[in-house]
């Protein structure tokens, strides 16, 4: 029936500089809270995101092997299969890296250029037979640049002199950034024939092979087909299978965390709560007032809930706000950047997709909704007059 | 009968404040309430303005059992039919006394042009215009006491209650306040009930009731 204006009982509520400190603190508090909860969960999507996508850049999106280690591509494999976009094989040995006196473990891999760029989308230099690329970390690492040389130790692979060592010298053609720490320090990439040449190996000698599917195919149902069709000469894995425990991991934390982190919330609302019971003392006066003139409990009860939606809505779109600089201070604030070796990206970010912001705001506002029906309940079966008298007592 | 107050109860927690309260009004008529502090007269008077509901017996007002409505039907009923006027003023500090006036409208949904109308006549007959743009802090007690007079016949209302409107009031406001609310009532054909200490104010009404320990003494 209230017509009453809601600027009007706005206008009551915050009337004194107290009651507007209190509300700004209320909702400073509770944004604060949802930002804790959506910046968890950013990092943690983020991590997820960026490792798949680091790793879908260095792995296209099947990887295959053989059981037998080697295998032989002459350049036909796959050829019935509809799903496949391009493929590639490699051939790739452990390796050594020395440069001035030092030596690092490296993974040499051996790629067919044009093949390689179009499954995994890495641009590549023209290699040429002494050329090679190596992970940006690795180059870091040494400090080398483009143009100067590296001499990386291999086993040979000639039966006879099996064992031995075999040095051979190139020229660093490029820098390449996968976003894994442990590949971009760990990766060297020459030209398949120059390995194969090096090991003495037949051409088309490969240990690794990766598959880019078509736009429209799922990874999974692929996997299941492949498994099906080439099971006998080849295993599939997705391209995040090299940490895939790490992602369920991250997952299963993901959730816990948030569910912890509920608590925040919760002290939070109480804030909300407080400052309701703040308000609606300090405005029994008043409040009695318009129940007087014709306000109905379920008027004031709207009131209160449009109070406490106007709360949630605008600590939301200051938790975004706060979202953004904590995402900006991680990335740009040295003491805040991650370590990339304990966590495999070389930069992490928090990432949020409609969802997360769903289910965060969702429960938050289920959270304040339940709290203040609970507390308007109590004010319901409070007398008016007992209220105001105690007030005046 | 206007007014019909039968067997009525009403506790808060283990206190009974009122204890088979029962007594009529005519149309017409005007009813003090007299009793000593604690006496229940306040909760009566809220029990007859709808805003305290009852535990037992029925109170109906021009025929309406008013015992009976559900809340929404109340504060439409208090928003029609009631007018309250009460001892300390109640105006609201955070509008100005005009804004103030206008509550009962604003609430109803009324349109306000025409209730503005009416509430300029009658602060140009009690004399408080100059305070309709000022807010309650800035005007007397005796001003206050009018704009709340205003506030509440703004509407017209067929039942104007007073909680110890005078009690604030050095003895020429009060002969004046009661003048005006006397008038004011007559002419909107408003049936008046008033809670007061003062005898010599009760003795003024067509009725009187006195009430001790939540019943009727005489």
């Amino acid at each position: 029936m209230s017509k009453l204006p809601l600027g009007s009982v706005f206008k009551i509520i915050l009337k004194k500089k107290t009651s507007l400190r209190f509300l700004t603190g209320t909702i400073a508090s509770f944004s604060f809270s949802i930002a804790v909860i959506l910046s968890t969960i950013g990092l943690m999507d983020g991590y997820v995101v960026t490792l798949k996508e680091a790793l879908a850049k260095s792995n296209g999106d099947i990887k295959f092997t053989s059981p037998e280690s080697f295998f032989l591509d002459e350049g036909h494999l796959f050829k019935s299969s509809q799903d496949i976009e391009a493929y590639t094989t490699l051939l790739q040995l452990e390796s050594f890296a020395l440069i001035n006196e030092q030596s690092k473990g490296v993974l040499l891999k051996g790629i067919d250029q044009e093949k390689f760029k179009r499954v995994t989308g890495i641009n590549t230099e023209k290699l040429g037979e002494t050329g090679v690329l190596l992970g940006s970390q690795l180059q870091k690492h040494f400090d080398l640049k483009v143009g100067e040389q590296i001499t990386l130790a291999v086993a040979s692979g000639k039966a006879k002199n099996q064992g031995s060592v075999l040095l051979r010298s190139f020229t660093i053609k490029g820098i390449v950034d996968h976003g894994i720490f442990e590949k971009d320090l760990r990766f060297i990439y020459a030209n398949k024939s120059t390995v194969s040449n090096l090991l003495d190996y037949k051409d088309g000698t490969s240990n690794l092979g990766l598959i880019k599917l078509k736009p429209e195919v799922s990874i999974e149902s692929a996997l299941k087909q492949f498994a099906a069709k080439y099971g006998e000469d080849y295993g599939f894995e997705a391209f995040w299978s090299e940490f895939e425990v790490l992602l369920d991991a991250v997952e299963v934390e993901k959730v816990s965390i948030s569910l912890i982190l509920q608590l925040i919330v919760i002290v939070a609302i109480l804030n909300v709560v407080a400052f309701i019971i703040f308000i609606y003392e300090i405005k029994a006066q008043d409040f009695f007032m318009l129940r007087a003139l014709g306000l109905s409990i379920k008027s004031f009860q709207n009131f209160w809930f449009v109070l406490l939606f106007l709360i949630w809505s605008i600590s939301c779109l200051i938790s975004i706000g706060l979202v953004e600089i904590f995402t900006y201070a991680i990335l740009k604030l040295p003491f805040l950047q991650i370590p990339g070796d304990i966590y495999e990206l070389n930069e992490l970010k928090t990432i949020l997709d409609v969802f997360d912001y769903m289910y965060v705001f969702g429960v938050s506002l289920v959270w304040i909704f339940l709290i203040g029906f609970f507390t308007m309940r109590r004010f319901k079966k409070q007398s008016l007059i007992s209220g105001l008298r105690q007030e005046f007592s | 009968m206007f007014l019909e107050v039968k067997n009525v109860y009403k506790s808060y927690g283990r206190t009974e404040v009122l204890r088979g309260l029962s007594f009529q009004l005519e149309k017409g008529q005007d009813l003090a309430i007299m009793g000593g502090s604690g006496s229940g007269k306040s909760t009566l008077l809220y029990t007859l303005g709808a805003l305290e509901r009852i535990d037992k017996g029925e109170v109906l007002v021009d025929g309406k059992n008013i015992s009976k409505m559900e809340d929404e039907q109340l504060a439409l009923f208090r928003n029609r039919f009631i007018g309250f006027v009460f001892q300390f003023h109640f105006l609201l500090p955070s509008m100005n006394c005009l804004d103030n006036a206008l509550l009962p409208a604003k609430i109803g949904g009324f349109k306000l042009k025409e209730i503005k109308e009416r509430v300029l006549n009658l602060a140009n007959i009690l004399g408080v215009s100059h305070c309709l743009k000022k807010y309650p802090y800035q005007v007397s007690g005796g001003e206050q006491q009018r704009l709340n007079i205003i506030r509440a016949i703004s509407l017209n209302p067929k039942l104007l209650l007073c909680d110890e409107p005078t009690g604030n009031l050095d003895s020429k406001n009060t002969t004046n306040v009661l003048q005006v609310l006397r008038n004011l009532s007559e002419e909107i054909d408003s049936t008046l009930i008033v809670v007061t200490h003062d005898a010599a104010v009760a003795n003024s009404f067509h009725k009187k009731i006195t009430i001790e320990d939540g019943q009727i003494i005489s």
